[in-house]
């Protein structure tokens, strides 16, 4: 039983790990965005997406 | 079209009209927005970081930290979701993605959640205050202030409970802030606003003093310099028993590694709670949406990065171990106030300072708890999932009364439960924070495998293997939630047996309101029903409706054809805009005797519910109006002109092209009293070309060969001696002088057969006609501004 709880423990530590390699890429990326949209012009145009996926 | 079947009639003869309006359409910019978020997640910094020490240890801060970057991956997470979904929030992006059952579980967690944020700000706000008022009393008695009797009765210097005084603290401002949000949540967004700025300026100023205390101040607990907490590692991590949880008396305890890492990360992701509300302020940002999304978004991560993340680093380096968690656990920040470098008096009056801004940011995350709250449960509610009971509109104010008192309810009861601990309320808050992420993210990363459609916006990287498109970084901050989820489980036993116990309860409540709505509403769609405050007016004017004059009126009926709307919606048109639906009644009604029911029937109801998201999703205000009509064009000419309207849009008509539709809105206009305004209509068609007629008398369109004609005859006339300062215009009023003379005494049937003639040659092609517009070429919109 010990021995399962050590290897569902040991394979949250591996999924953690690789989550958080990828959460630090994520960050990275998005951040460079970010800095494009904060110095758009509000008139750039703004697909509202949102509006007709919302109306299914 | 005989004026007494119009609907509106002007003068002494009125008609009862319904304006509706949406209970909270209100847009606001990102800053705003930001404020409104920060307002909960930059409170956390008030009570955050004492937790996580308390639970892990001295490097705690670094979690902390550690949390604040990693926040920023799950803020792109909500940014992909709120860019599909404007309505977004956990409840919907799960219900699209996993299903009914999940959305419920889901939702259930968040509302765990957006409940223990109010007690928790509220308490910590109290001991803040509490902690204060000691200090002060302190240093009164120190000073020999305090009356020898007053000194007796407290056997030492006078103070008050602290946990009882954050209890009685946080009831008031929670009933307060009911009342607010019972009359309406307009002037919540201007709060948060004022509230961040006093923050930014504390922040500031608490940054600033630190930077000079490490500079030129005595390093804390005697230390030759001053000193980082110790690093993330597992051996530097001590975990209190009650941090450990489940695991406590197992030899998992002793398990750290990178496990011990997981542990103490998921005690501190309390640092990031609020990140949420960015779903529940979506709905309410200004046009342009998704940017205005994304800019509160960063504004939102670095604000709390540096609030939270530095402050909570400053805390241990420089308030003395042997005091930090003992007296300043729960107002670590005042703490922080209190050793910087300084005389007493100026550290006080800054504690002061501190605790004046946590009371401020701390009782807006209590605001904001109840607004997520009340939008969470409203937007279920929509879908049939609590009965319409919840969502009934107060008679007076419009919102949703009954939600606000069921949430604020629990509440109260969870701050009186609690007996003002800090650090109960912060472990059980943690379930509902880590568990909403979780799911939410989960959702996402199915949605990108289930709806392959349009987003605005998408979580990178992403790499495409043989045509599939490999979400990376969606399944990244998924599997860091979903693994710190699971730890928390174990690690956080009064958060699981709460959580689990609070989700289970309000699972059974929806499953329950389910059902007992799907027998109530068998025969009817109840899905995305909004809620309208509907408000009588006698006669239709600006002021009634809330508008401008010059705004544009659009007609609509079919809820399935708003193309129109959408096309003036996306051109930045600085006009009000106004709804209009025509409600048609039988000859043989009498307008007086219609009831609400029958002018704001179900279609009115899914047709203006249809408008309000499509206004949504370009974040920009509409106003929306019902008038009961015995005939549609007249109800669109009389209410654009008793609004002052400058232009009418509407669809193209399956029944009429858009010159028929134009010519019975001209004969309506036509029999319409004075006085009576021109105006513009347009009608957009379902590829979004657009044809304008101009209402009334106007300038008629002269061919180019017909202004060469009367300048040759200008010309010729003005070589007259005499004539020298004859205009183009006496021209055409001398002609149309002679004409109106001809056709009415003398020529009538002569010139009627020459115009007869004249449209033959028309209809043959032989006069020309005015160039078709290139549909490739970007056209200003021809509507007229004011």
């Amino acid at each position: 039983m010990n021995g399962l709880v050590t290897v569902c423990v040991r394979l949250l530590e591996f999924l953690f790990f690789v989550g958080a390699v990828g959460s630090l890429v994520v960050v990275l990326i998005s951040g460079v965005e970010d800095m494009e949209t904060i110095f758009q012009k509000d008139d750039a145009p703004d697909d509202p997406v949102g509006g007709d996926h919302n109306l299914r | 079209m005989a004026s007494d079947s119009n609907a509106i009639r002007p003068g002494s003869t009125r008609v009862r009209i319904v304006v509706a309006t949406s209970v909270m359409l209100t847009f606001i910019s990102f800053w705003r927005a930001a404020a409104i978020v920060l307002n909960d997640l930059g409170s956390s910094a008030f009570y955050a970081a004492g937790i996580a020490e308390q639970a892990v240890g001295k490097a705690a801060p670094w979690f902390i930290i550690g949390v604040m970057i990693f926040s920023f991956a799950v803020r792109a997470v909500y940014v992909e979701s709120c860019s599909m979904f404007v309505r977004g929030g956990v409840y919907r992006v799960v219900k699209e993605a996993l299903g009914g059952t999940l959305a419920k579980i889901s939702v259930s967690a968040l509302m765990f959640d957006y409940i223990l944020t109010g007690p928790i700000s509220g308490v910590s706000a109290g001991h803040y205050i509490a902690g204060l008022v000691n200090k002060w009393l302190a240093t009164a008695d120190a000073a020999g202030w305090v009356p020898v009797a007053v000194h007796h009765i407290f056997g030492g210097a006078p103070h008050i409970n602290e946990n009882l005084t954050a209890v009685v603290l946080a009831v008031a401002v929670t009933l307060y802030y009911w009342w607010e949000n019972t009359k309406g949540i307009q002037e919540s967004s201007e709060k948060a606003l004022r509230v961040m700025q006093i923050t930014t300026v504390m922040v500031v100023l608490l940054l600033g003093w630190s930077a000079l205390t490490l500079l030129i101040g005595k390093p804390a607990n005697n230390a030759a310099h001053w000193q980082l907490p110790p690093l993330p590692i597992p051996s530097n991590l001590h975990f209190s028993e009650s941090a450990l949880g489940f695991l406590k008396h197992t030899q998992f305890a002793h398990l750290l590694g990178l496990f011990g890492i997981m542990i103490a990360f998921g005690h501190s992701v309390l640092a990031m709670s609020g990140e949420e509300s960015l779903a529940q302020v979506n709905r309410e940002l200004a046009h342009p949406k998704l940017k205005n999304l994304k800019r509160a978004a960063v504004v939102i991560a670095i604000y709390s990065f540096v609030f939270t993340g530095l402050v909570s680093l400053l805390a241990v380096m420089i308030i003395p171990d042997n005091v930090r968690v003992a007296q300043y656990s729960d107002n670590l920040i005042s703490g922080l106030a209190m050793y910087e470098v300084g005389p007493n008096l100026l550290k006080l009056l800054f504690q002061t300072f501190v605790v004046l801004v946590g009371f401020l940011i701390l009782s807006g995350a209590i605001n904001t708890a109840i607004v997520g709250s009340n939008g969470v449960l409203n937007r279920v509610s929509e879908d049939g999932v609590l009965t319409e009971w919840f969502r009934k509109p107060h008679k007076r104010f419009g919102t949703s009364f009954r939600i606000i008192n069921l949430v604020v309810g629990m509440q109260l009861f969870t701050i009186i439960a609690s007996r003002g601990d800090v650090y109960m309320l912060g472990e059980a808050y943690a379930f509902g924070v880590i568990w909403s992420f979780t799911f939410n993210s989960l959702a996402m990363l199915v949605l990108r495998f289930k709806f392959k459609g349009a987003r605005g916006w998408k979580v990178p990287p992403n790499i495409t293997i043989a045509g599939h498109e490999i979400p990376l970084g969606l399944f990244s901050v998924f599997l860091v939630l979903f693994t710190t989820a699971v730890v928390n489980l174990f690690t956080k036993s009064i958060a699981t047996v709460a959580g689990l116990t609070f989700t289970a309860v309000f699972f059974v409540i929806f499953l329950v309101s389910e059902r007992v709505n799907r027998r109530k509403f068998a025969h009817t769609e109840q899905q995305m029903q909004e809620q309208f405050q509907l408000l009588h007016r006698d006669q239709v004017d600006t002021q009634g409706v809330g508008i401008r004059p010059g705004s544009i009126l659009i007609a609509v009926r079919d809820y399935n054809t708003l193309n129109h709307l959408k096309w003036v919606l996306s051109h930045n048109v600085e006009q009000d805009v106004v709804v209009l639906a025509a409600r048609l009644t039988g000859p043989g009604s009498a307008e007086y005797d219609l009831s609400m029911d029958q002018i704001f029937s179900d279609y009115e109801q899914t047709l203006f519910t249809r408008v309000v998201s499509i206004a949504e999703s370009y974040g920009k205000h509409i106003a929306l109006l019902v008038v009961p009509a015995r005939d549609v064009w007249s109800a669109i000419v009389q209410t654009a002109n008793a609004l002052e309207s400058s232009a009418i849009v509407a669809g193209l008509s399956t029944k009429m092209n858009a010159q028929e539709q134009a010519f019975n809105l001209g004969r309506a206009w036509e029999a319409m009293h004075e006085p009576k305004r021109q105006t513009l209509f347009q009608v957009v068609r379902p590829d979004n070309e657009v044809e304008t007629f101009r209402i009334g008398p106007h300038t008629p369109s002269i061919r180019t060969e017909d202004v060469h004609l009367v300048h040759r005859l200008w010309l010729d006339i003005t070589r007259t001696k005499g004539l020298e300062n004859v205009h183009h215009s006496d021209l055409v009023t001398m002609a149309l002088t002679r004409f109106a003379h001809d056709y009415t005494v003398s020529d009538r049937e002569s010139i009627l057969a020459e115009l007869q003639r004249l449209e033959e040659r028309r209809a043959k092609g032989e006069l020309g006609r005015p160039k078709p517009r290139d549909p490739g070429q970007p056209q200003t919109p021809p509507i007229l501004r004011p």
